[in-house]
């Protein structure tokens, strides 16, 4: 015996214009787009499942086409398929072309299905929004109160603090350490020849390690305090005479682009 | 450091229309806090009557009502912020800025000792400035009394024709976790005694409420007494927890926050693609609402996304391959060794000929290159590993096999870990096709 509403389906169906049926297809049974241009983000896909999971049915119709080997390609509608899945629904009604087309032809229909839309006029919709009372329908319509400019304007006066004056060089310094530093780099650049600097893979290993291990032996967390504590060594080792400019850079050679000099005593940066 | 446990931006626009439409002349507001309510309702001619226990606030009510607060200093070390609380304005700044410094009480690690000590030699030019800032910001609001003391207290004294709106803490013992290191720091003789709120608190507040003809109350959770008198919410991200607005209010209002995101055009590689050795491997870094409209088009839908601090294109020549996300490790991963950083998001395009892409991105992923951009993220020093996590209820995620160390199995998800800085680029790349860039074709 044949369902009433099946045979509801299968009455419109034959009173469709030729080459167009209704079906009522298993969610597995639908192809989504390979490639599909139209983008959903993720917060409208998942108000969309809601939706669906609310109603716990599809009421917009997929548009699909009759593929040769029986399969139905969803032509308009993904997302709407997408989201059914996700909602748990596994069946739903779809408009079916049984017509032969072209992957022109397919295409052309893909694309003005998005393309060709109507725009809103803003304060009717707005006039609409505001018949709906309920907060819940008022989420369940896709639009919010925001988007339409509705809520009462406040002028910004943030009540906060100034904060900590920090000078960004990759690392976060305070004041006192970039003067430090800068002046750290004027006495390492006097003796640096060339306007160039290239820094190595070796180089740049050289500078975390050191940094890494200092972090670790003093439980500091924090780059630039690390970097503070390595300006202390080069400092003690400057003052105490101990970068010997006699001894050659250990990257020197092969063709290494900066002329420097390392400490050989203690503090030594490894 | 801005005030924790402020009340979203279009919650305070709901309780300012609320209030144009009541037809009140005073307007009581329990736990002030920073007094968000009642600078958003300075428009509107109404007498508010403001109330909470800490002193960040009842300092602020004090300068705003001309009120003594009696506060001095009890921690030597901080003796001379005594010269910094002369006036109510003074002192309003001076904690203000306590609440930024003081994060450091107490810790003797050279990271916070040279905050506490930074704040201490810039403190008088900051205190300027935070004065300046505060007395603009406060300049127009106008509140008639402060109560130091008990929320309920506060709300069941107001007159029977009063406006009463409230956004009670929410989660017990906030306040006191907020404000210990100021109440170490700072003798409040005055200090109120005061309930801590509780549910059966909350039970009261709500009866106090809802027996008057014009109130609001925001709060976190949807209230299951109070569906009938939801008015408003806020829905911040996909991530955060929305915040109702229950009460009285004309029309009810719903806020979304909707991400900005943009279109990069970036071209993905083609269906007809040849990869070869003599293809560019290289990363572009992305900003915020090019990454957000990329993974749209290529995570998956029932992913909550996040926002990695740094994002990357991973390209093949002039074409996108894929996509890279990389963050701190939460910290129970971090606990759990799991990665010097955390790859938060990894897709490839959907590709024919080439299945396993994936692979090439998480090739990209070890890279030395990332490494190196990592200091200008302002990320770790140094990082050596990579964590993530694939959720799936198989033994073993085969889009990290071969390449990520299964670090642990967990119920539904496995961690994995990569070693970063494996080798360049291009090194991924020539590893990439020797074990998975066969051509399908």
């Amino acid at each position: 015996m044949v369902a009433p509403k099946s045979r509801d389906i299968d009455e419109l169906s034959l009173r469709l214009p030729d080459g167009l049926t209704l079906r009522y297809a298993g969610i597995d049974e639908l192809e989504l787009l390979e490639k599909n241009a139209r983008m959903m983000s993720a917060a409208t896909f998942n108000a969309l499942v809601d939706n669906l999971k609310h109603d716990g049915r599809v009421e917009s119709v997929p548009l699909c086409r009759l593929l040769p080997d029986g399969k139905l390609r969803v032509i308009s509608g993904n997302h709407r398929v997408m989201a059914a899945k996700e909602a748990g629904i596994q069946r739903l009604p779809v408009l079916v072309i049984t017509d032969d087309m072209t992957r022109g032809e397919e295409v052309a229909k893909q694309l003005s299905h998005n393309a060709i839309v109507g725009e809103d006029d803003s304060v009717i919709l707005r006039e609409l929004f505001n018949e709906i009372d309920d907060v819940v329908l008022k989420e369940y319509s896709g639009l919010d109160d925001a988007i339409l400019l509705q809520l009462a304007s406040i002028e910004p006066q943030a009540l906060t603090d100034i904060p900590l004056d920090y000078h960004v060089i990759s690392f976060a310094f305070l004041p006192e350490e970039v003067v430090r530093l800068l002046s750290m780099l004027d006495k390492v650049q006097a003796d640096i020849k060339t306007p160039t600097i290239l820094a190595r893979w070796s180089e740049h290993d050289r500078l975390l390690n050191a940094l890494a291990e200092k972090m670790a032996e003093r439980d500091v967390r924090n780059g630039a305090t690390a970097m503070m504590l390595l300006l202390d060594m080069i400092e003690e080792a400057l003052g105490a005479g101990s970068i010997d400019s006699d001894v050659p850079a250990i990257h020197a050679g092969e063709g290494g682009a900066i002329p420097s000099r390392r400490s050989k005593q203690r503090g030594t940066i490894p | 450091m801005p005030f924790i446990g402020g009340l979203p931006q279009p919650l305070k626009s709901m309780a300012l229309e609320a209030v144009r439409g009541w037809p009140v002349s005073d307007v009581y507001v329990g736990c002030s806090g920073n007094f968000g309510l009642e600078r958003a309702l300075a428009s509107v001619p109404v007498n508010c009557h403001s109330n909470d226990i800490s002193l960040y606030s009842s300092a602020i009510g004090a300068y705003l009502t001309g009120a003594a607060l009696g506060l001095g200093v009890k921690d030597q070390e901080y003796a001379w912020l005594e010269s910094y609380l002369k006036t109510p304005l003074d002192t309003v700044a001076t904690l203000l800025l306590c609440t930024s410094m003081l994060r450091g009480y107490g810790k003797d690690s050279e990271y916070w000792l040279r905050y506490v000590e930074a704040y201490r030699d810039h403190f008088r030019e900051m205190h300027e400035g935070t004065k300046a800032k505060a007395e603009k910001a406060l300049a127009a609001v106008k509140v008639t009394s402060y109560y130091a003391g008990d929320v309920i207290d506060h709300l069941s004294a107001a007159p029977a024709d009063a406006g009463i709106m409230t956004f009670p803490p929410t989660y017990k013992g906030g306040y006191e976790q907020l404000y210990k290191n100021m109440d170490k720091v700072f003798d409040w003789r005055e200090r109120p005694s005061y309930r801590m709120f509780d549910e059966s608190s909350m039970a009261q507040l709500i009866g106090i409420l809802t027996s008057r003809p014009h109130w609001l109350l925001f709060n976190d959770r949807l209230i299951e007494d109070l569906r009938g008198h939801l008015v408003g919410v806020s829905v911040p991200s996909l991530r955060k927890r929305p915040v109702y607005c229950y009460g009285s209010l004309a029309h009810t209002r719903l806020a979304k926050r909707r991400e900005i995101t943009r279109d990069p055009h970036l071209k993905r590689l083609p269906q007809d693609a040849v990869i070869s050795s003599s293809c560019k491997l290289r990363l572009m870094k992305l900003d915020a609402p090019s990454f957000r409209w990329l993974r749209d088009c290529l995570l998956g839908k029932n992913i909550i996304p996040s926002q990695p601090r740094l994002t990357f294109a991973v390209m093949l020549d002039a074409h996108l391959v894929g996509l890279l996300g990389i963050g701190m490790p939460p910290g129970q991963l971090k606990q759990r060794g799991i990665g010097d950083l955390y790859m938060m998001c990894d897709v490839a395009v959907p590709h024919h000929r080439y299945r396993r892409l994936g692979k090439l991105v998480l090739a990209a992923s070890l890279s030395r290159e990332l490494m190196l951009s990592l200091s200008d993220g302002g990320m770790v020093a140094r990082a050596k590993t990579i964590g993530t996590t694939a959720f799936t209820e198989k033994p073993v995620s085969m889009k990290y096999r071969g390449i990520y160390k299964l670090h642990s199995r967990r119920e539904g998800h496995l961690n994995y870990v990569g070693e970063l800085g494996r080798w360049t680029l291009q090194e991924g790349l020539e590893w990439w096709l020797q074990n998975h860039g066969t051509s399908t074709n």
